[in-house]
C-alpha cells in the first residue's frame, strides 16, 4: 500500500476540494450511503422497540468497557482454556512484530486475509510483504482496494469510490486478457482467483467484530463467506481485535448481532455469522490447528477515564457514516486515515494526536445526524465541539505563541504600549507588505497568516484620524480612508492536518 | 517469548487500563434484555410451532434461500435429483454426520446413496471437496425470527461442506426450529456447563453476496449461491440428537 496515511501530508480541507472536485467520486458516495440509510430505515421500522434495544446496547457497552481489565482477562483465560494463543499488544508495532514472528515459526509464504480495520490501522500488509509474505485481500471490496494500491473509503462497501470500469481494468490486468465490466463476470473471476488463494494459504487473518469474554469465542460477520474461508482452511489463524471489541456474554453478543447487521446494510442479520471457539478439536476435518488472538491497544487506552471513553464504545456500523452531510460529500479518503465519518473524526485525534489531526473535527456541521442514529448511542456531536475546543487549547499552547499572547497583553494592557506597538509595527512591516496584507512573516506568524489573511497595520491609526477629523470639523474631508485595522483576521480554520 | 514475559506483558497492560478506569464510573450491567425484539409480527406468543415454521419459511425466502417439506426418505432422494439436475452436478459432499448412522438416520443415508449421484464425505480430502457441486449437511438448529441454519462444528462435521461447493444442502427437523436466536444462546450455554462452544458454531442466513462493485447485488461470491433448506416430515423426527458438539 504505498497510499499510507503517514505520508500524507495534505490537510482535511485540501483532501476535501479536491474530493468535491470529483463528482464520480461524489456521486458514488451519495448512492451507496443512500442505498444503506434507507435499508437501515426500513430495517429498525421494523422493530417496535428499537429505541429500548439501543439504550440497552449503550448500557451493555458502558458496562463493559468500564470494566475493561476485567473482561480482557477473562476473555484472555477461556480463549486458552479452548487451546487458543493470546498475545496482548500495547502498540501497533507490537501487533505487527507479533504477527510476523507467528508467519516465520510456520513458515507462512501466503497469507488470506479477511476484512480488518485494525490490520489496516497498524498497517501490517506492508510489513507482511517486506518479509516476503503474500496477504491477499480477500473480502471483494478489499481486494479491489488492495489490487489499486489504494485504501478503504467506507467502513462496510470499502471500495465503493471505485467504478466498474476501473474494478475491470485492475482484474483484466491480472488475469492477462480483457474481462468485460458486468458484474457476473467480475464477480466470477474474483471467486475462482480467490478460492485458489484460499485452498493454498498458510495462515488466515482476521478482525473481530465481537468477542465473548464468557466463552473465549470471537464473532465474525461477513456476507461473502470470506470470513469463514480464512477460519476453516488454513491451518494457522490470527486474529486482531480492537481492545474495546469485547461484550460479557453471549446473551450480550445477542443484542449487539440484533443492531450491527440493521444499522450497517439493514439486513436482520448477515449472511454468515460465525463464533469461533479455539482451533480446531480433535477429529475434525477442518478449521486452523493454531488459533491466536492479538488484542490491540493501539492508543485506545488513552481514552479511558475521559470524556472520551465512549467513543471506545463504537461497533463500527458505519450508520454514522452513511447519514453525515459532510461524510456524503467528500467520502472517507478525505479524513486522511483509517476511519472516515464522524466517527473516524472523533477517534483517529484521540487514538493519533490532537494537535495534528483534531482539525478533523472540524469536518462536521454538527447536525447531529450521527449521533441520532448510532446504534449504542454516542455522542459523537458533543464529542466534536469537545475536540474543537481540545484543538485550540493544545495549539495555542505552543511556547512561541504563549509569549507572544503574554507579551501582547502587557503592551496593549497601557494606551502607551499600544500606540508604542502600532508605530513600531508600522515601521516593521513596510518591506513585508503588498496591497495592504502581510506576504511573509518570521515564525511563528509565517504559521498564523499560512491559513488567514493578516491585513498590514494602516499608515494612520484610527485615533489620528479621528483627531484630524475633529479639528477639520468637515467630515467629509477623510471619507473613504478606513479605520485602522488592528491583526483583524478572518479565521478559516486552522492549518493540518 | 518466554512465559513469563508474556504474563508481565499481560499485567502491564490490563495495568494501565485499569489504573485509567479508577477515575471513571462503574457503569452497571442492564441484566437481561427483557424485551422481544425483532421477531417477525404476528408471531404470538408462545408461539404454535406451525407458526414457528411460517416464519422461518418467510424469512428464509426473504434471505434468498429456498425451502421445501421432504415427505420421508423418498421424497429426499427425489428433492435432491431435482436440485443436483438444475445445478448440473453429479457430485455431492456429505458430512460424516453421526446423526447418519442412528436409527432414524439410516433411512436418509440410504436415500442419498439411492439418489444414484456420487457422493464423498470430507475424508475424501480437500480436493474432492472442492469440486463437489452440493454440499449436504444436518442442521444442528435453525431460527425462524431470521431465517436462519445452524451448523456446529464437530467429529465429521466439516467448515468446509457447507461453504465451498456452490449449492448447500441442509436437512433440518422441525423441532429444531427455534423462534428467536436469544434461545440458541441459551442453548449453546446450557449444552456445557463450563460454556465451552464447539470450534465453530456457524449462522448461514441464505446464500452468500455481495455489493462491492458498483452496490450490483451478487450472489455466490465465496460461498454458496443456493441455499436449499428440506424439512423432514416429522416422523423421522423421534431419534433426532438433543445433542450438539459430539
Ligand atoms: S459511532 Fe455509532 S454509528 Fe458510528 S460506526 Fe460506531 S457504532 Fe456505528
Amino acid at each position: 500500500m504505498s497510499a499510507t496515511a503517514a505520508a500524507d501530508r495534505t490537510n482535511v480541507y485540501q483532501r476535501a476540494a479536491q474530493a468535491l472536485r470529483n463528482t464520480r467520486l461524489g456521486e458514488a458516495v451519495r448512492r451507496t450511503t443512500d442505498k444503506f440509510r434507507f435499508a437501515r430505515h426500513r430495517a429498525v421500522a421494523g422493530l417496535d422497540d428499537f429505541e429500548a434495544l439501543r439504550e440497552h446496547a449503550r448500557s451493555i457497552r458502558a458496562h463493559t468497557i468500564s470494566h475493561l481489565d476485567y473482561y480482557l482477562a477473562q476473555l484472555a483465560g477461556h480463549v486458552e482454556a479452548a487451546g487458543g494463543h493470546v498475545f496482548f499488544a500495547q502498540t501497533a508495532e507490537d501487533a505487527v512484530e507479533y504477527v510476523l514472528e507467528v508467519a516465520r515459526r510456520h513458515n507462512v509464504r501466503t497469507v488470506v486475509k479477511s476484512k480488518s480495520m485494525i490490520s489496516e490501522e497498524v498497517e501490517l500488509n506492508p510489513r507482511l510483504a517486506a518479509s516476503g509474505i503474500e496477504a491477499i485481500e480477500t473480502d471483494l471490496g478489499e481486494y479491489i482496494v488492495q489490487l489499486g494500491n489504494d485504501r478503504p473509503s467506507h467502513l462496510i462497501a470499502p471500495s465503493l469510490h471505485k467504478s466498474r470500469e476501473e474494478v475491470a481494468e485492475l482484474f483484466s490486468q491480472l488475469a492477462g486478457e480483457k474481462l468485460s465490466a458486468d458484474t457476473p463476470t467480475l464477480t466470477r473471476f474474483a471467486r475462482a482467483k480467490l478460492r485458489e488463494a484460499f485452498l493454498e494459504a498458510d495462515m488466515g487473518i482476521t478482525g473481530c467484530n465481537f468477542a465473548v469474554a464468557e466463552t473465549g469465542t470471537i464473532c465474525l460477520v461477513t456476507n461473502e463467506g470470506n470470513g469463514r474461508m480464512v477460519t476453516s482452511l488454513p491451518r494457522v489463524q490470527v486474529t486482531l481485535m480492537g481492545m474495546e471489541r469485547l461484550v460479557p456474554t453471549l446473551e450480550d453478543l445477542d443484542i449487539m448481532l440484533q443492531l450491527l447487521p440493521r444499522s450497517a446494510t439493514g439486513q436482520k442479520l448477515s449472511v454468515y455469522t460465525s463464533l469461533i471457539t479455539g482451533p480446531r478439536r480433535a477429529g475434525e476435518a477442518d478449521g486452523p490447528e493454531e488459533l491466536h488472538l492479538v488484542i490491540v491497544d493501539n492508543g485506545r487506552s488513552k481514552l479511558l477515564g475521559t470524556p472520551y471513553q465512549e467513543a471506545l464504545h463504537c461497533i463500527r456500523c458505519s450508520a454514522c457514516q452513511n447519514v453525515c452531510p459532510v461524510y456524503r460529500h467528500i467520502g472517507g479518503h478525505a479524513y486522511g486515515w483509517v476511519y472516515g465519518g464522524p466517527i473516524g473524526a472523533v477517534i483517529t485525534p484521540l487514538l493519533r494526536d490532537v494537535a495534528d489531526w483534531g482539525e478533523l473535527a472540524q469536518a462536521s456541521s454538527l447536525c447531529g445526524a450521527c449521533a441520532e442514529v448510532c446504534p449504542v448511542k454516542i455522542p459523537l456531536h458533543d464529542m466534536l465541539i469537545g475536540l474543537r475546543k481540545d484543538t485550540q487549547a493544545v495549539r495555542a499552547a505552543s511556547w512561541e505563541e504563549r509569549l507572544l499572547f503574554r507579551l501582547w497583553t502587557k503592551v496593549m494592557a497601557s494606551p502607551k504600549g499600544f500606540r508604542r506597538a502600532l508605530a513600531a509595527a508600522r515601521m516593521l512591516q513596510a518591506p513585508l507588505v503588498r496591497a495592504g496584507r502581510w506576504r511573509w512573516a518570521p515564525p511563528p506568524l509565517s504559521q498564523w497568516i499560512a491559513e488567514r489573511e493578516l491585513p498590514a497595520v494602516a499608515s494612520r491609526s484610527f485615533r489620528d484620524w479621528w483627531r484630524e477629523r475633529a479639528a477639520s470639523s468637515t467630515g467629509t474631508k477623510a471619507a473613504g480612508v478606513r479605520p485602522a485595522a488592528k491583526a483583524h483576521t478572518t479565521p478559516r480554520g486552522g492549518s493540518r492536518p | 517469548m518466554s512465559k513469563n514475559m508474556a504474563a508481565k506483558r499481560r499485567e502491564e497492560f490490563l495495568a494501565r487500563i485499569r489504573g485509567r478506569l479508577a477515575a471513571g464510573d462503574q457503569a452497571p450491567h442492564p441484566g437481561r434484555w427483557p424485551g422481544r425484539a425483532a421477531i417477525a409480527a404476528g408471531g404470538g406468543d408462545p408461539m404454535t410451532r406451525r407458526a414457528v415454521l411460517e416464519i422461518f419459511a418467510t424469512e428464509l425466502r426473504a434471505a434468498g434461500g429456498h425451502l421445501r417439506h421432504v415427505d420421508g426418505p423418498a421424497g429426499l432422494a427425489q428433492a435432491l435429483r431435482e436440485i443436483a439436475k438444475a445445478a448440473g452436478t453429479f457430485l455431492i459432499l456429505r458430512d460424516d454426520d453421526p446423526r447418519w448412522r442412528e436409527p432414524a438416520g439410516t433411512p436418509w443415508l440410504a436415500a442419498l446413496e439411492e439418489t444414484g449421484l456420487d457422493v464423498v464425505t470430507p475424508a475424501a480430502g480437500r480436493v474432492a471437496a472442492a469440486q463437489a457441486g452440493i454440499g449436504v449437511t444436518w442442521a444442528d438448529w435453525a431460527i425462524a425470527e431470521t431465517g436462519t441454519l445452524v451448523q456446529l462444528a464437530g467429529r465429521g462435521r466439516a467448515r468446509s461442506t457447507s461453504l465451498l461447493p456452490p449449492v448447500h444442502v441442509a436437512l433440518v427437523r422441525p423441532e429444531r426450529v427455534l423462534a428467536r436466536r436469544s434461545e440458541l444462546m441459551a442453548v449453546l450455554r446450557e449444552g456445557k456447563p463450563a460454556a465451552r462452544l464447539p470450534s465453530q458454531v456457524v449462522l448461514i442466513t441464505g446464500p452468500s453476496r455481495t455489493g462491492d462493485i458498483e452496490n450490483d447485488l451478487t450472489i455466490g461470491v465465496h460461498g454458496p449461491g443456493e441455499v436449499h433448506v428440506l424439512i423432514l416430515a416429522p416422523e423421522g423426527a423421534s431419534g433426532g440428537s438433543r445433542q450438539f458438539g459430539a
